[in-house]
């Protein structure tokens, strides 16, 4: 098996008495699509800084590319692209010159540096929009823009910290797809988001995070698979009133005519055949966002890793 | 080195073409014409005024600097018989004004380096610019310096481009003009000038760094502003408090006086015989003379060190040599040991400024191991 390109061990982070990461291990195989997921204050931003070389941890290690990131940083910020939420750029300057400057720092050529400044324009379809000052640019061209900065000295290795957040809907579909198109280029990345559809999307591997540590770690396939006989959905074809005084009802949804309950015990089946009948009744399997939920607002049935990967 | 010059470059080109730049460049003009022509117009008055008593009134003392078309001079007139005792061309000419603002471009310069550099680390990590730039495969230190470089070169060629502007309006006008020799102190002053600019831009700079905040770092930087220009008058009025002790200066015993009062009626004696009455008089002059100059050295000396506790001291204590001080007060001229000493060569007055100026390299060097230190720390 090859060498993962990013192992992370004991990684704790503190800021005075908290510790915001908390023993956090994780590998990311070459040619992967690893999932950061978790609520707001989880501790996902935290990784991927200390990835990036922009926090110390305060215990743990993280090597990327077989070296020390606290060591070599510089060697392994050459190989990586970082895009972040509300990426900032210089405002007086245009989308073209932006890249100019920051690509520079990579010992492109001239002549390379010219050619994929293009390329990752086009790429992120910017190009027509190049001469614009990135002050005028809207919060999901900014981002796209933050894409091809990223990719402009043709890292091995992309990491998307909540690229997604503040902004538009057209801008995050726009975003999804070149994400996208980057997994289906075989490019090694690291997501963190708080949304869970996009995170099922993407990502071949996710770790769960919840106050710093991780809870749950698998693929989605795998997270969903590794909840089976223990959380439950029912889709009930009448949008009669479910009562959810009843135990264990984790989640209903009402939909016109239908409603679905997600129940983490079977315990309660009885109840809902009593209240509509077995033939309105239909089990489904519950969906990644749902399972995650579960997992969040469970901690006390965390704890065990699901699926193949390493987890703390 | 090649990161650094390709950064330095970007944060000078962003810094000089910015509003902040230009503003500086239009109040610095604008400060320094005021300042110089103000200058002018009352060394005129003084001029003229005691040109008019052509040496015929007694007992008045005042050295001044008047600005003749061609020349800046140093006039002085003795106490005793009002005669006009020291004419002479200022070394420094038309560096007189560059040397007369030079406290005002102290506190001025102060206030702009702050001003260009309280936001220099706190808007980049506010707007999450910092992120890009820590995330560069770039030294910390080479960005954080670069940084400084950057901002200062473009307060420095601002300031000298100002000054300059200033300074050939004035000389334009007034007739003054220049030797090669005034030129290079300029280039040199203004060269010194930067270096006390990048020591408050790294101040301001190490401010925004901790400060992680622009508006905080906006507080910090005035407060610190207020902090240096109290130290700087408690410095100068500890100075003058030394200077109060001035020894008294002999009585003029009434038969010395009748005996000056007949020698005008009379005509003075071919024989240099006098008096022994006057002669112990011009005895006790001359030990009032040797008490007085030892006086002024310790005074100076004094003066000297108390201006290593303030910055806009050493500029103003590195402008005197540099720029061929021109004395105020009138213990200055006949007793002070930098009239004594007049540095000649450019190198005798970079001797004599060195100390300040070695400080000043100091003070810079601490500040940037200081700013590297919390910029290698800085966590975003």
């Amino acid at each position: 098996m090859n060498e993962p390109i990013i192992e992370v061990r004991d990684l704790v982070k503190r800021y005075g008495k908290v510790a915001v990461v908390d023993g956090v291990n994780f590998d990311v195989p070459a040619s992967t699509t690893f999932g950061l997921l978790g609520p707001n204050g989880a501790g996902k931003t935290t990784i991927v800084k200390m990835l990036t070389g922009l926090a110390k941890p305060s215990a743990g290690r993280v090597r990327m590319f077989s070296h020390d990131i606290a060591k070599r940083p510089n060697a392994i910020k050459q190989r990586f692209g970082h895009v972040y939420a509300a990426m900032a750029f210089f405002p007086e300057l245009n989308g073209q010159e932006n890249l100019a400057f920051f690509g520079r720092f990579y010992g492109l050529t001239k002549q390379r540096l010219r050619e994929r400044i293009e390329e990752t324009l086009r790429f992120v379809n910017l190009w027509d929009e190049r001469k614009k000052p990135v002050g005028a640019y809207s919060s999901g061209m900014k981002q796209r823009l933050g894409i091809a900065k990223a990719l402009v000295h043709e890292p091995d290795l992309l990491l998307f910290d909540e690229a997604t957040n503040g902004v538009d809907v057209e801008g995050t579909d726009d975003i999804r797809k070149l994400m996208f198109d980057l997994r289906i280029q075989g490019k090694t990345t690291v997501v963190t988001s708080h949304r869970l559809d996009e995170i099922e999307l993407l990502c071949d591997d996710i770790a769960i995070l919840d106050e710093g540590k991780i809870v749950r770690q698998g693929s989605p396939q795998a997270i969903r698979e590794g909840l089976r006989g223990v959380l439950f959905k029912y889709v009930v074809s009448r949008s009669t009133p479910i009562q959810e005084e009843w135990s264990h009802v984790a989640a209903t949804v009402r939909y016109i005519g239908t409603a679905s309950v997600v129940l983490s015990s079977e315990d309660v089946l009885g109840d809902l055949i009593a209240q509509f009948g077995a033939d309105d009744i239909e089990a489904v399997e519950p969906t990644f966002e749902e399972a995650c939920l579960w997992i969040l607002q469970h901690p006390e049935m965390n704890g065990v890793p699901v699926g193949s990967a390493e987890t703390g | 080195m090649r990161t650094m010059i390709k950064l330095t470059g970007h944060f000078f080109r962003k810094r000089l073409l910015s509003g902040r730049n230009a503003a500086f460049l239009f109040v610095i003009i604008g400060v320094l014409l005021a300042g110089a022509l103000v200058q002018q117009a009352n060394q005129q008055r003084l001029s003229n005024y005691l040109g008019s008593l052509d040496g015929q009134e007694e007992g008045f003392v005042f050295p001044f600097s008047s600005l003749h078309p061609g020349s800046g001079r140093l006039n002085a007139w003795e106490a005793v018989n009002g005669t006009l005792q020291l004419s002479e061309t200022m070394l420094g000419g038309a560096l007189f004004l560059l040397r007369a603002m030079t406290p005002l471009l102290a506190f001025f310069l102060l206030l702009a380096g702050l001003l260009y550099a309280y936001d220099m680390v706190s808007s980049d990590l506010e707007t999450r610019l910092m992120d890009s730039l820590l995330g560069l495969p770039v030294d910390r230190r080479a960005l954080g310096l670069s940084k400084a470089f950057g901002e200062t070169l473009a307060l420095a060629l601002t300031l000298a481009v100002g000054c300059m502007a200033a300074l050939v309006t004035v000389s334009v006008i007034s007739g003054l003009q220049w030797t090669l020799q005034q030129m290079i102190r300029t280039i040199i002053f203004l060269l010194i000038l930067g270096a006390y600019c990048f020591l408050f831009v790294l101040l301001g700079m190490w401010i925004s760094a901790i400060a992680r905040s622009s508006q905080k770092a906006l507080w910090i930087c005035s407060a610190v502003f207020v902090a240096v220009f109290s130290v700087h008058a408690v410095v100068e009025n500890a100075a003058s408090l030394d200077r109060a002790h001035l020894p008294d200066f002999p009585d003029l015993p009434r038969e010395v006086s009748q005996h000056f009062e007949d020698a005008k009626i009379r005509g003075y004696p071919d024989s240099d015989w006098l008096p022994p009455e006057v002669e112990a008089y011009f005895a006790e002059l001359d030990a009032y003379s040797t008490e007085l100059a030892d006086f002024m050295r310790s005074r100076y000396r004094n003066e000297r060190w108390w201006s290593f506790l303030s910055p806009p001291g050493l500029l103003i204590e590195v402008s005197g040599p540099l720029l061929q001080d021109q004395y105020y007060h009138v213990l200055d001229v006949f007793y002070s040991p930098e009239h004594e000493r007049r540095p000649a060569s450019l190198g005798a007055s970079l001797r004599q400024a060195g100390p300040e100026i070695v400080w000043l390299g100091l003070l810079c060097l601490a500040l940037m191991a200081l700013n590297i230190r919390t910029l290698t720390r800085l966590e975003v």
